[in-house]
Order: structure tokens, then sequence, then C-alpha cells
């Protein structure tokens, strides 16, 4: 997040400064790329589309950072969704079905601690599709529930069922022996 | 980022009042430490710095949006340049009729002045003809003969009309024009063909670089405006042909040089006056000619009705 200097970081990219769109970039890049792994290996391509209408659109936008943000991202998805129209039926299952799980490894092996972006994002892909995305666009790209409800279409509250049952779920995935209700309770006291 | 989740968890509780939310509060108050704890590290890698390889690849994003900037500054630079166009060309309409009348009148007088074994065709000789041609304007033009004594005054004009390119069009497509043209040999060599006239004056060469370039360019673009302003500058040279050279001449001479800069300027709008106030102040050195032909006073009265209608002819 810029934070307070967005909006004159904005108002220079509008007026053609370079830097401002830069950080504007670099600010939003990495979150858009984590969001959009979630289709696979197009996410550099599509990110890349995205930006370029980011860039075309730059002086119809108005609104806050959140609001930029959610406008980014739902230009994002728009870009993911006509990526996967383009590569036909069988990557759109790979964008709406859980078929990408096969080129995730089990993590639960691994050393939670050490888990990189990318295993993080491949565990979340493993969630139904609303789910992963509502995390993703929860955590990685911070945004609230209402902005998260306008990106995807739904309503704030299946947002929230969906953010819910995929924290779950994910919670699940990293360990899978999950914690008994008697040791969470005990954990708690 | 366990606090943003924080967060979340109790903005849920505050808000939901969706119908399956108890139970589902209940096993969330049951898990979510332990869910939380084991969700922290993925929260944190999902939530990690950039890395090097996502911040790479900003360069199609950043060609666009120089691209776009780019395109952006055209198209204020087009806006500007429609705007400075058309007032240049409403300037160039003023200064046209300006370097009419100025032409003219200098015809007239620098015809005048000449002296009279040396015209051949239209001299002292002429007045008598004088009334017929000006009545006969729709007769066939032949317009004054740029290799005589008109010469002095074309050169004149046309130097101030190549110093407007806006007035272009016009100076190209006149008979009086097309005379010199022809007397010179070509549109580009009418600066060296006036070179002898204007030589005198500072600004001589300046005059002949700048003609030598331009007319070719821009005749065809506006032909239809043409006569508009052929038809103004007849009617100010016809209408008051007794005016203008009595007044110049009977008045004090030696006023003319300091009156006529800081009237013309003034008909002049916004961007011409440093192009035309240059030019004006070149033409006055032939007109400071005329001290020493006062003494021919009667002559102008008569041959001054005659150019007018030799020059304007449309």
């Amino acid at each position: 997040m810029i934070g307070a200097e967005f909006e004159t970081v904005l108002a220079g990219a509008r007026n053609g400064d370079e830097d401002a769109f830069a950080r504007l970039w670099r600010d939003l890049n990495p979150p858009l790329l984590r969001y959009l792994s979630l289709g696979g290996d197009t996410a550099d391509e599509v990110a890349a589309e995205t930006w370029l209408t980011v860039v075309r659109g730059l002086n119809t936008f108005t609104g806050d950072e959140l609001g930029w943000r959610a406008w980014v991202f739902t230009t994002a998805r728009r870009r993911a969704v006509d990526a996967a129209r383009r590569r036909g039926r069988e990557a759109r299952l790979r964008w709406h079905a859980s078929s990408w799980v096969a080129t995730v490894h089990d993590c639960a092996d691994d050393v939670i601690d050490t888990l990189s972006t990318q295993e993080a994002v491949a565990l979340v892909r493993r969630l139904p599709p609303l789910q992963a995305e509502v995390v993703l666009l929860r955590v990685v790209a911070g945004l609230p529930v209402s902005e998260v409800a306008d990106v995807l279409g739904r309503t704030p509250g299946a947002v929230r069922v969906a953010a819910h049952r995929g924290l779950h779920a994910l919670a699940d995935l990293v360990d899978p022996a999950g914690v008994t209700p008697a040791e969470a309770a005990a954990l708690r006291e | 980022m366990g606090t943003y989740w924080q967060d979340e968890r109790n903005r849920g509780r505050s808000d939901g009042a969706l119908g399956s939310a108890s139970s589902s509060r209940r096993s969330e108050r049951d898990r979510d430490p332990a869910g939380a704890a084991a969700l922290a590290p993925v929260i944190r890698a999902l939530s990690a710095e950039p890395t090097d390889r996502e911040l790479d690849g900003m360069g199609p994003a950043l060609a666009a949006f120089r691209a776009r900037v780019r395109q952006q500054a055209t198209g204020s630079r087009r806006h500007r340049v429609f705007a400075t166009l058309l007032g240049a060309k409403v300037g160039a309409t003023l200064a046209g009729v300006a370097a009419g009348l100025v032409g003219v009148s200098t015809v007239v007088l620098v015809s005048t002045h000449v002296p009279g074994g040396a015209q051949p065709p239209g001299g002292p000789a002429a007045p008598a003809q004088a009334r017929p041609a000006a009545v006969s304007t729709t007769a066939t033009p032949h317009g004054p003969d740029a290799n005589g004594p008109a010469k002095h005054g074309l050169c004149t004009a046309w130097r101030a009309r190549s110093q407007n390119p806006g007035a272009q069009g016009h100076a190209d497509q006149s008979v009086a024009f097309t005379n010199l043209v022809k007397a010179a040999g070509g549109a580009n060599k009418v600066a060296a063909f006036c070179a002898d006239v204007l030589a005198p004056g500072a600004a001589g060469n300046q005059g002949g670089g700048k003609g030598s370039g331009k007319p070719t360019g821009k005749g065809s673009g506006k032909p239809t405006k043409q006569p508009g302003h052929q038809a103004k500058d007849d009617d100010k040279a016809t209408g008051k042909p007794g005016d203008v050279p009595n007044g110049q001449r009977t008045d004090t001479p030696t006023d003319e040089p300091t009156d006529e800069p800081t009237s013309t300027p003034t008909t002049e709008p916004t961007d011409e006056p440093t192009t035309t106030s240059t030019a004006e102040p070149t033409d006055e050195p032939t007109t400071t000619a005329i001290p020493t032909a006062p003494t021919g006073t009667p002559v102008p009265q008569t041959s001054g009705t005659v150019e007018p209608s030799q020059t304007v002819v449309p």
C-alpha cells in the first residue's frame, strides 16, 4: 500500500510522471502476480495485459487507494478470464476447477515456517475457486470484503462465507493432522 | 498479519447476521486460535515482501505508459497549434490587408517617381487611359509590369507577404504577383529578381531568404478566401485613391516613417507583431525615397488613380 501519498502519486502518474507510475506498478505488480498465478503459468502474461489496460484507463479512474486496488484487480480478473477463454476450455477448467492441484506437491512435509510465497499460493490454489480468489484478494491484495465483493461480482455475505471457509480449508491443508478441539481449547487456556 | 485476520474475525462477528453464522461461529471459536496459528506462515508467505522476479518486467507497462503520455502531449500540442493557427490566420488576414495597402501605395508612389524616360509601358503617358482601365475592372486582368516601374513596389509587397507565411496563398494567386513570378522566372527566383531593388534596405536579405522557400507550399490551400481578400483590397485601394497619396504627400513626408510603424502594429493582433513589425519598418526606407521627388506633386494625383486600378485587378 502506498498510503497517504497515494493521491499525489496517482496525480503524478496521470500527468505523465514515470516515477509515479513506476511506484504504482511496484506497489501492485507483486500482488497482481500472486493473484493471477491462480490461473497457472499465464500470470506474467495476464499481468502485463492488465497493466496495458490500466495505462489506457488511467485518466478515467476516480477514487482512493482502495478503489484503485479494486479497479486494478477487477481489470486483472477480466484479463484473466479473457486469457482463459483464449486458451480454450481446458484452460478455463484449470482456472475454475482444481485440476491445478496436480502441480502442487504436498506441503505437509515441508517446514512450514520457510514456506515460500509461491508455495503458499500453490496451497491456496487447492481451495475451491471462489474461496481461493477471496482469500488471495483479501490477503494478497489487501481488499476489504466490500471491494472483494465488487471485484468478484458477489454479495459481501457470500464473500465473507467464502473467506471463512477458505481459511479453514487452508488451515487444514497446512496442518492436515489438524488441531483437535480439545487441543485448541488447551491452547487457548 | 495476524492482526489483520483478527480484525476480520471481529468484523465477521459484529455483522454476523447471516442465518448460518451461529453454527460456524461456534466452530470458529473452537478452532480459530489453532487455525490462525497454522495459517500464520501461509499468510506471511502470501503477503511477503516482493521478490525480484515480481518486480521484474515493468518494461512493457512503462513503454505503454510513455506512449500514452506522448500521445497526450501531441494531442494537446495539436490543440495549441490549432489555436495559434487560428490566431495566425486572423493576423495574416489583417496583415495581408495592411501589406496590400502598403504595397499598393508604394507601387503608386515609387512608380510615379521613376524618371519618366525610363518607363516603357504605364508611365506619365498613362493617365489618359486611367479612367477606362478603372471602369473595366471586369476586363481580362494583366496587372502591373514587373519589369517596369512597378517592380519596386511588387518586390516590397512580395517580401511583406513572404514574411507572413499565412498570406502566401493570396500572394501566389494575385495577378500582380503572377506577373512578378513570371518576370522573375519562377517563384523561388523572385528573391534574386528583387535583390537589386530591395538591396538598399537593411533587411533586404531577410526578405530574399524567406521568399525563396515558402511560396510554393501553401498556394493550393486557401484559394476560396482569396477573392474576398482581393476584393477587400480593391475596395480600399479604389475607395480612397485620392486620399492616400495626397495625404501622405502633401503632409510632411518626414513624418511617415514614424507614423506608419506605430499605426500598423496596433492592427496586428497577437502572434504576428514580431514578424510584421519588423516587416513594416523595412518598407519605410522605400518611402523615404519620396523626398527626392516631392516636386512632382501634381503627377501622383492622376497616376495615383491609375496605379491602383492596375495592381488591383482581380
